[in-house]
């Protein structure tokens, strides 16, 4: 992100030019340098992070905030870096500049990174990244999704804070690394009875003296910890630094704040990390709750649980609303997900607004945390036409018919049934 | 032969620009701001547009939580903006033209202390001292002896991009406040430039030379180039 000084700019001219040298530094800048304030125009995804396709939809362009349209993300089976969605909770400028770019950290970066393993343990020890690259690695594929993908579609009952997210806040990727739970066993910490959360911690900061950290806890017997790996690759290459490189927490069938990047710490804990960043907000209530009469802080850790693991959802690929297909037999296609620790068991399809379901072929080949593919085929005349899609899995859990009876102040976990305007001509 | 330098020069690799992002005008609209962009910048608040009242002060409680040191009265005064101009039913545009507004305080020009007090202390500090490495100090800083067209510019557009100020680094984004009126942005830049015992150096602005810079509009990574062609010596 650094402005080139380009040789072929005569720089004293340039002052000249523009007035500054002596007392006329007050006088308008040369015409060819004017430009007027394109207020309303959306920056370009690549002049936020280095390397982004400029299809991205930028969100928030402070925060590197944004999402993948659908018709780039059908296109590939692993989510590749240049469209992969992205989300930061700290500036991309001021102190958090480093991050914004898809390149790999640099050499020095990665042999100097250290993760400190600390808590309520009697041996605390340093982890170098250097030397997880040396141990044994495994491969996980798994859905990255944002807490807050499909904010947007809640505002039809009521507003909520937060970028106004589509479905395109997910990507399917494979992650290399070294299982979670079998290093820090080895490390032999001599952890404390009491310990029952681990909490993680990056190098990211608050650009204030004082603000909330992003520190994510979870609950060591949570089924998706065991499965938690710390990686060091993305889609077989150095983690994008963006994306969390060198090192991310990645906890397979956990939302994307839950995979901590940058990791840094890791910390044995006997109850969650008091950070408001854990505490007030990417936290769903158990109970229905209406806009304005439960607010983010009405928030306990009584009355609501964190987003760890996604929600079942489902999506439509093809065809996308809007596109127009032939009449007749019509592919209809998409990938569902959940948070892992069962199998998606059925994905429905309906194209007469629920009257009646055709079950999905669904290709589970690439394992429980990983898209879904599925796709089936109906008969269809001219027309406009509607899919909807559900999918459940072996523990009946499914998908609200509509999604709007998750609604909550934070906009997290949208997962009703998606509903898909298509013409076929 | 410059227009085409400058041209190329000017599509370089681009630093993301200060969003310039604005408030409906409205009594508030400046508290928000000066506080509201240390954190975030204003994308946020206006994504936030339609919230209702509990939602609001909420927000601006779990703000709070988040680090934000504000004062009971700022906080009363920023709700209610909040809660008028991005609430679920917004006192129509026409209502509230820029001149209306809190912005744009036309006359009688406010003390450059109190200009800087009220818009730039949450960033650069009470006493002008800054934060290392995120946001730069003013007091002391010899950038600003050079020419006010600089701190003029800066105020008036915003900055972006790497900079170094003080003898340290910093690759941030001063976010424009160009909806300052002419005669607050000259007394907070004369007042910058003469406070904490900084030497002035040529001259100081009026409302009149602000009037003229603001009819030229620049980004903000504009202003970074400008900047850097200011300070940095010329070439042999
Ligand atoms: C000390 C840092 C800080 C300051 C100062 C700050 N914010 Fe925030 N703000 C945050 C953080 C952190 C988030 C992200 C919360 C999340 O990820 O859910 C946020 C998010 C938001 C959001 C959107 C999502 C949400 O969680 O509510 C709004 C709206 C918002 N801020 C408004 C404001 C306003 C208005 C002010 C000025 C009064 C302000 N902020 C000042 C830290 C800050
Ligand atoms: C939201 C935080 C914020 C606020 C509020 C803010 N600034 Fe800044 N300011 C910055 C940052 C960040 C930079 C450095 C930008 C960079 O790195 O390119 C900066 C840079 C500057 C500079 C350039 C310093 C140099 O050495 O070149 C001046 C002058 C300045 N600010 C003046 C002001 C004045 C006057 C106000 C109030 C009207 C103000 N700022 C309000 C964040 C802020």
């Amino acid at each position: 992100m650094t402005v080139q000084f380009t040789r072929n700019v005569d720089r004293r001219r340039f002052l000249q030019m523009a007035g500054a040298a002596g007392a006329s530094g007050l006088l308008p800048l040369p015409g060819s340098i004017r430009r007027a304030l394109a207020a309303d125009a959306a920056p370009l995804a690549s002049a936020v992070i280095a390397g982004k396709s400029d299809k991205m939809i930028v969100h928030n362009a402070k925060l590197g905030v944004m999402e993948t349209p659908l018709d780039l993300l059908r296109d590939h089976p692993f989510t590749p870096k240049e469209i992969l969605y992205n989300r930061l909770h700290f500036p991309i400028d001021l102190n958090g500049g480093w991050v914004a770019t898809t390149a790999p950290a640099s050499t020095e970066t990665t042999r100097d990174w250290t993760i400190l393993v600390s808590g309520l343990v009697q041996r605390p020890k340093t982890i170098k990244v250097s030397d997880l690259a040396k141990m044994d690695q495994v491969k996980r594929i798994s859905v990255m999704q944002c807490a807050g993908n499909g904010r947007s579609y809640y505002w039809a009952k009521g507003k909520t804070a937060g970028s106004g997210w589509k479905h395109g806040g997910m990507g399917n990727l494979t992650w290399e690394g070294v299982p979670l739970m079998p290093l820090l066993k080895s490390l032999e910490l001599g952890p404390d009875p009491s310990v029952t959360f681990l909490s993680a911690n990056g190098k990211d900061v608050p650009p204030v003296v004082g603000g909330a950290d992003l520190i994510k806890s979870y609950h060591l017997a949570a089924p998706q910890l065991q499965n938690a790996i710390l990686a060091l690759k993305m889609n077989g290459e150095p983690i994008p630094t963006v994306h969390g490189g060198p090192v991310r927490l990645i906890i397979p069938g956990f939302y994307g704040n839950m995979n901590i990047k940058w990791l840094t710490d890791l910390m044995l804990m006997d109850r969650e990390n008091p950070s408001a960043l854990m505490q007030k907000t990417y936290r769903m209530p158990f109970e229905p709750v209406e806009p304005g009469k439960f607010t983010t802080q009405d928030m306990t850790q009584q009355n609501t649980v964190p987003t760890y693991g996604f929600a079942i959802m489902s999506v439509v690929f093809a065809p996308l609303a809007g596109e127009t297909v032939k009449a007749g037999n019509v592919d209809l296609k998409g990938v569902a997900w959940n948070d892992g620790v069962v199998p998606v068991t059925e994905v429905r399809v309906s194209v007469d607004q629920g009257r009646s379901w055709i079950a999905a072929e669904i290709d589970s080949s690439d394992g429980p945390t990983a898209w879904q593919h599925w796709q089936t085929r109906v008969a269809l005349s001219a027309g406009a036409h509607e899919v909807w899609v559900r999918a459940t899995d072996a523990w009946g859990r499914s998908q609200p018919m509509d999604g709007l009876t998750t609604w909550n102040p934070g906009g997290w976990d949208w997962h009703g049934v998606d509903r898909v305007a298509f013409q076929v001509a | 032969m410059l227009a085409a330098a400058a041209i190329a020069w000017l599509s370089g690799p681009a630093a993301a620009e200060a969003a310039g992002i604005t408030l409906p005008p409205g009594p508030g609209a400046n508290l928000v701001y000066a506080r509201c962009q240390t954190c975030h910048d204003l994308q946020y608040i206006v994504d936030a547009k339609g919230l209702l009242p509990a939602q609001w002060k909420s927000t601006l409680a779990g703000m709070k939580d988040y680090g934000l040191t504000i004062s009971p009265a700022d906080e009363a005064t920023i709700l209610a903006y909040l809660t008028t101009y991005l609430g679920p039913n917004p006192p129509p545009a026409a209502a509230s033209s820029p001149a209306s507004g809190a912005t744009r305080m036309a006359g009688a020009a406010t003390s450059g202390r109190h200009v800087f007090e009220e818009n730039c202390s949450g960033c650069h500090g009470p006493e002008g001292a800054g934060q290392a490495g995120i946001y730069p100090a003013l007091a002391g800083n010899a950038d600003l002896a050079k020419d006010a067209g600089l701190p003029a510019r800066v105020v008036l557009f915003g900055l972006t991009g790497p900079i170094e100020a003080g003898g340290a680094s910093y690759t941030g984004t001063m976010p424009p406040f160009g909806h300052l009126g002419d005669a607050d942005i000259a007394a907070v830049v004369n007042y910058v430039r003469s406070a904490w015992g900084n030497a002035a150096g040529a001259g100081s602005v009026d409302a009149k030379a602000i009037a003229a810079l603001r009819a030229h509009p620049l980004t903000s990574s504009d202003v970074h180039k400008y900047r850097a062609a200011l300070l940095s010596p010329p070439p042999r």
